[in-house]
């Protein structure tokens, strides 16, 4: 479950719900089921090495099935994705926060065998603060109310660099690689890259963010079923930004909120937060960080230039810390998820119900969907997507 | 003082009269909550001596920030400054209550799992009130407390699943709160009682924040009614 579902639950579940820690558990939980073991003697394509494609490709390569994935982008991570250079701790420029509970990684490997351990940050900020008609507001005592974590000295893409790539192994990823046509009309499926190669497998599985699919970059021969094509359309992939800023002091609270507080609770798909992304790390810098999707980060991922950006969330900053932006900035990195080529935007907010279920069914036993927007169980999420797609080559094999 | 109102001091207490007559006619000419405050804010000035202190209840309760994470729980052992009974006779009948001003050292701990714990110290001051031979009471509190937080500040997970804090930091400080209560005698000396409580943490090197209590517990009387 995303952060606003998992706090909507626990206010619904009240006081006390620390003595039944597993009515979260067991429904995170993955069953034997995910452990079992896969035979499949095809071939399978990936489109897309993000969590989800990462996810499959790994249950893949541990169950020894043949399988390849195309990325259209130079990297692995998808909306997972890091800078080591910024500041003096990594910084997740995509996913994030961890919404769910530490053992997450655990059910994602899915092997008690492995060994390895994570460092995370109870993610519990102390100063919370909004911003409207005006005026600051604090909001300090909701802070009992998060629960979440952050990597500590790593992130998400580092998750997947050390513990799901080297089974996965890099050279069965095949980068630079944007597909632009799927024919799953024959007996095998062929798929066409944008430089004209062309791949052939028994089954595809498309990973694709949902706006890529939206916007017609990839062409489906035979088209998609209308099912499919109405499930797809009830999905809003809006807009989504994230600015890192090095300020010389520290002038801001650990979380601002730019839509009041009740913007935790909304289920809007938008948000606007400002954070201090150097919360609990072992950091001297002050690292501002923001965070925004739908129509109120628009104006923002919309602007031509980095400078026009930066002028305006200074500006924004300048307003609420009277002047202290300005007089403090050192430096700024951007990340604008709208403006990624193959991802176009932030996450995803499921309009009805059941269109991921419906997303999942597989198209003539050779043609599969998965990610984040497809999970059932943790939809927007990074672990949301892995599982999705991890689970999703349970149903392509069988 | 009103005309139709009377203050009985009980034979055992020997409290200050005229510090409390001054007070209690004060008081009279202002709200409750008005005349409640002069009276907690004087009670550490005067002298053990001039106070009958008196074990009078025992609590134990259950404490819960106002979040769904936070459990802990509440210990505390009440002393009965003085008690009074105020008589009001109306058109048709006379009532009583029963007035206490009591301190109640408490100890309590309460904590979210994996993200802190939090011992806390705490005297409170405060006022209660009961009809007399009623079992229902009320009470209006003052504390100050020293609370000592210890905020993990990394957590350590383990691919088996097994995880565990493997850094803390301890955060001292001040928690003063205000504390409404609400009890009722159930059976004998023992009852119920419920406390709502908004308390601020001064820290000394950390940013201030509130935090609402919730409180259940149960109470068990050593004076008699």
């Amino acid at each position: 479950m995303n952060r606003e579902e998992f706090i909507k639950k626990s206010l619904l579940l009240g006081i006390g719900v620390t003595f039944f820690p597993s009515v979260f558990s067991a429904c995170q939980k993955k069953d034997d089921s995910h452990a079992a073991r896969l035979h499949y003697d095809g071939e399978v394509l990936i489109i897309g090495a993000g969590a989800a494609g990462l996810m499959a490709a790994y249950r893949l390569a541990l169950n020894q099935i043949n399988f390849r994935i195309l990325e259209a982008s130079p990297h692995f991570g998808g909306r997972v994705k890091k800078t080591q250079d910024f500041a003096d701790f990594p910084i997740d420029l995509g996913a994030e926060w961890i919404h769910d509970e530490p053992t997450v990684f655990r059910d994602m490997i899915g092997n008690d065998q492995v060994q390895g351990s994570i460092d995370l940050i109870p993610y519990n900020p102390r100063e919370i603060k909004s911003w409207s008609n005006g005026k600051l507001h604090n909001h300090s005592f909701f802070s009992t109310f998060y629960r979440e974590y952050k990597f500590k000295n790593t992130t998400w893409y580092d998750f997947f660099e050390d513990f799901i790539v080297p089974t996965i192994g890099l050279d069965n990823m095949v980068f630079n690689s944007p597909v632009n046509k799927i024919d799953y009309g024959g007996s095998r499926v062929r798929v066409t890259t944008t430089d004209g190669q062309v791949y052939e497998a028994d089954k595809v599985l498309v990973t694709a963010s949902v706006n890529v699919i939206k916007d017609g970059l990839i062409d489906f021969a035979p088209a998609l079923p209308q099912a499919k094509i109405d499930a797809l359309d009830t999905f809003i992939m809006p807009d989504g930004l994230k600015v890192f800023i090095q300020f010389s002091e520290r002038f801001y609270p650990d979380v601002l909120l730019m839509q009041g507080l009740s913007s935790i609770l909304s289920s809007e798909s938008e948000e606007k937060i400002y954070y201090d992304a150097a919360f609990k790390k072992n950091s001297s810098q002050n690292i501002l960080g923001l965070f925004t999707v739908g129509p109120v980060a628009s104006p923002f991922t919309g602007m031509d230039t980095e400078q026009e950006l930066i002028g305006a969330i200074l500006a924004e900053l300048d307003e609420i810390f009277k002047g202290k932006a300005s007089q403090t900035y050192q430096k700024h990195i951007i990340q604008n998820w709208s403006k990624e080529a193959y991802v176009r935007g932030s996450y995803n907010f499921e309009g009805t119900a059941g269109a991921a279920s419906e997303m999942l069914k597989g198209v003539d036993d050779k043609l599969y969907f998965a990610g984040e927007a497809f999970s059932n169980s943790a939809p927007a999420t990074v672990h949301g997507a892995g599982l999705c797609g991890f689970d999703q080559m349970e149903e392509l094999v069988r | 003082m009103r005309a139709d109102t009377a203050v009985v001091f009980p034979k055992t207490a020997q409290p200050n009269q005229v510090l409390y007559l001054a007070l209690f006619t004060y008081g009279n000419q202002m709200s409750k909550l008005q005349s409640f405050l002069p009276l907690l804010f004087l009670l550490p000035f005067i002298s053990p001596a001039q106070l009958n202190l008196q074990a009078s209840h025992i609590s134990l309760g259950y404490l819960a920030p106002f979040a769904v994470y936070d459990i802990g729980a509440k210990a505390g052992v009440g002393f009965s400054c003085w008690q009074w009974e105020q008589v009001s006779t109306g058109k048709e009948k006379t009532k009583a209550r029963i007035h206490q001003i009591y301190f109640e050292p408490q100890l309590a701990y309460f904590g979210q799992r994996n993200y802190y714990h939090a011992l806390w110290a705490n005297l409170e001051t405060g006022w209660k009130w009961q009809g007399k031979g009623k079992k229902r009471y009320s009470s209006l509190s003052l504390g100050l407390g020293y609370l000592n937080r210890s905020e993990a500040l990394t957590l350590t997970t383990h691919l088996d699943g097994s995880f565990s804090v493997s850094e803390w930091e301890n955060r001292p400080a001040f928690l003063p709160s205000l504390n409404y209560s609400w009890g009722i005698r159930v059976y004998r000396s023992f009852g119920l009682y419920t406390r709502f409580s908004y308390a601020y943490q001064v820290y000394f090197q950390h940013t201030n924040a509130g935090l609402l209590f919730f409180e259940l517990g149960v109470r068990y009387t050593l004076l008699p009614s």
